[in-house]
């Protein structure tokens, strides 16, 4: 079983809004691993659209990713992606 | 029938005269009962359809509205359509069933309820996201007790839609092919999702209207003024005469303002200013490039500081230009330094001198604090790279400031070079806002390749008033004679040392103050974005010349009512309607 630890930066400028929730949880959810969200000391399970949305996360602030399982590096990859593309926004 | 008015929130501006249509959206009640243990399983198993009927229905809410034009902001279906199945709401209300045994309405309400607990209703963004997962929770116990959850008839074309709530799924529905005209609810705020709906589609609307739909029925004629929040149901012959009147002297307005939107903004005798905008945020963008907007000519970069506790990094604010860069399409893009100190800083940080106006503000700031000014200019010189990037200092004093933040730029460039980072020196303005700068703008325009003038301080230091003191309010004269005079030694500085003068306070965006403008022979102006077609085409149906002859005459007299009092004679014979069409084009802030 494999653990991952990743921090990315909130880029898009209207930060983790409703439909970058959206499409991060759709992510995470196509992967059997557990997929975390941390930030300022809350943790939640990426695959809660409800959890992601508690984290409300502006444009700058640094989210730490845990992605554990089988698949967890598919998982940390497909995630990555998400945050580098600024959730296809800018 | 008396006509009835009522007064709500200006969610979505434009007239709409048409049939109310209303959208009956009754709150459902949930009921409770217990349940036997050998319930359990078909309690369970009546939640899993419900909630499959409900991903059904908002896939063919998608579906339906799919393709339809500024449908972008329903994405909020989507955000629902995962709320449905989120493990919190689906694993709680199993939890509620299997072990309390309560029926799995009353547990999926109870679920919900938990969910609403963990956003701040305090907050916008958590209030919206409290309504969502109130819609979500409702669709499901609408569905598990047989009931029609979302619209289903469709409103006339040209009918005004009355509701006591929208949810988003109804608003998608009713509005996605833009055929009703206009919209009004009891309830939400102009940041609610309908609201937001309405502006993008520009539908005019009105919300928190309070008792709204209980004061119409279907077929009522009924008035929505969107800019004003006003709502007036059975109007009157002649208020409906009036009111559909001024929707087509709106419409017709907006279409010409529109016609002007590619025209340059050049006078009759051939002098072409470039007309731009001043931005806050990058998503002003859009808007200000909608109106015709050149090129931005003051982007104020002290609200990156905004809302957030650690200062910007060199990356914040190299994403954030180069991103208004891109977004502007090699269009000039002029950014402030930080304009920090007095009312701004950044947070936890408070200026507790007795006279801030006069303190360690902007320019100066930000030679006292290197390290913060040092990480911007590494950022504006790298972004450099990446379109028309120009820089200017604010509240520069003299040349010896200029000089100053001059030598920083260099250093900054120095360095990014050196470790191999592409980079460009950008083009470097003062912004002349103090008498000081006025006075030596001759010897400014030698160091620099262009001035900008801000009008509202440069005003308020000129007459030594503050605009917000409502005592001395009453002397903030944009035409007083000093300021003529100032401006005026300041564009003929620019112009002997053959350097680019623009003007980027209120003064800029004022239809009123046009014609002296020009006669000033100043190159740009800035402005909020929805000021840019008015003043275009002032300048298109006037001629420099004219400008010119009428600040010779105003610099002739004495005091600024007598002056003020032939510009707007000048300007009302010239141009017949214009000022009283300047109200409407709302507030311009410099």
């Amino acid at each position: 079983m494999e653990r991952l630890e990743r921090t990315f930066t909130v880029v898009n400028s209207l930060g983790l809004h409703a439909r970058p929730a959206a499409m991060v949880v759709q992510t995470a959810n196509k992967f059997r691993s557990d997929v975390q969200f941390e930030k300022d000391g809350l943790q939640i399970n990426a695959k809660s659209i409800m959890g992601v949305l508690t984290l409300a996360a502006a444009k700058g602030s640094t989210v730490v990713v845990v992605c554990e399982g089988q698949d967890a590096a598919a998982a940390m990859a497909a995630i990555a992606k998400v945050f580098e593309s600024g959730f296809g926004e800018r | 029938m008396a006509s009835i008015t009522l007064q709500g929130l200006p969610a979505s501006p434009g007239i709409a005269v048409g049939r109310c249509w209303t959208v009956d959206r009754r709150r459902v009640r949930t009921p409770r009962r217990k349940v036997a243990l050998e319930e359990v399983e078909a309690e369970l198993h009546r939640l899993e359809s419900a909630i499959e009927l409900s991903v059904q229905q908002l896939d063919g809410v998608r579906a339906k509205v799919q393709g339809a034009e500024g449908t972008e902001h329903l994405a909020i279906i989507e955000v629902h359509r995962a709320m449905l199945r989120d493990p919190s709401l689906v694993d709680e209300a199993r939890r509620l069933v299997r072990e309390e045994r309560v029926n799995v309405e009353w547990a999926v309400k109870r679920a919900i309820r938990k969910i609403k607990g963990a956003f701040d209703p305090d907050d916008e963004f958590f209030r919206e996201r409290r309504s969502d997962v109130e819609y979500v929770g409702e669709r499901i116990v609408k569905n598990l007790l047989g009931q029609g959850v979302d619209v289903v008839e469709t409103p006339p074309p040209g009918s005004i839609v009355v509701a006591r709530d929208l949810s988003p799924a109804d608003t998608a529905l009713l509005f996605h092919d833009r055929k009703v005209a206009g919209l009004v609810t009891d309830a939400g705020g102009i940041t609610s999702h309908t609201a937001i709906v309405a502006r993008a589609l520009e539908i005019p609307a009105v919300v928190g209207a309070g008792k709204a739909s209980a004061s119409v029925e279907r077929g009522d004629w009924v008035v929505v003024d969107g800019g004003r929040g006003v709502v007036v149901v059975n109007p009157s012959a002649g208020e409906r005469a009036d009111y559909e009147a001024a929707r087509i002297r709106q419409m017709e307005r907006e279409a010409e303002l529109a016609r002007l939107k590619d025209l340059p903004a050049e006078t009759v005798d051939g002098v072409r200013l470039r007309m731009v905008g001043n931005i806050e945020f990058g998503e002003e963008v859009p808007g200000l490039l909608s109106h015709g907007g050149e090129g931005v000519g003051l982007y104020r970069t002290e609200f990156l500081f905004m809302g957030r506790e650690e200062l910007p990094t060199e990356e914040d604010h190299y994403r954030d230009y180069r991103a208004i860069l891109e977004a502007m399409d090699g269009r000039p893009v002029t950014v402030r330094t930080f304009d920090l100190g007095g009312d701004k800083l950044p947070s936890g940080q408070k200026d507790h001198s007795e006279n801030p106006a006069l303190g360690l503000r902007a320019v100066r700031y930000c030679l006292r604090h290197p390290e913060l000014f040092h990480a911007q200019l590494r950022a504006a010189v790298r972004a450099a790279a990446h379109g028309n990037l120009r820089l200017m200092f604010p509240m520069v004093s003299g040349v010896a400031e200029v000089r100053a933040a001059k030598w920083m730029l260099a250093e900054a460039f120095e360095e990014v070079v050196a470790q191999g980072i592409p980079a460009r020196m950008p083009p470097v303005g003062v912004m002349v806002e103090l008498p000081s700068a006025a006075v030596v703008a001759d010897r400014l325009a030698q160091e620099v390749d262009f001035l900008s003038i801000g009008t509202n301080d440069l005003i308020q230091y000129t007459i030594g008033v503050d605009r917000q003191n409502k005592d001395v309010a009453y002397l903030y004269k944009p035409l007083h004679l000093a300021v003529l005079r100032m401006l005026k030694s300041i564009t003929d500085a620019a112009r002997s040392a053959g350097k680019s003068v623009s003007m980027c306070g209120e003064m800029a965006g004022e239809p009123l103050y046009t014609l002296v403008l020009l006669g000033l022979g100043l190159d740009e102006l800035s402005m909020n974005g929805p000021s840019i077609p008015l003043v275009k085409r002032v300048i298109r149906s006037a001629s420099a010349r004219e400008g010119r002859e009428l600040l010779d005459r105003i610099l002739g007299l004495n005091t600024a009512d007598d002056i003020e009092r032939m510009v707007r004679s000048e300007m009302t014979r010239r141009f017949p309607g214009l000022l009283e069409g300047a109200a409407s084009v709302g507030p311009v802030s410099g």
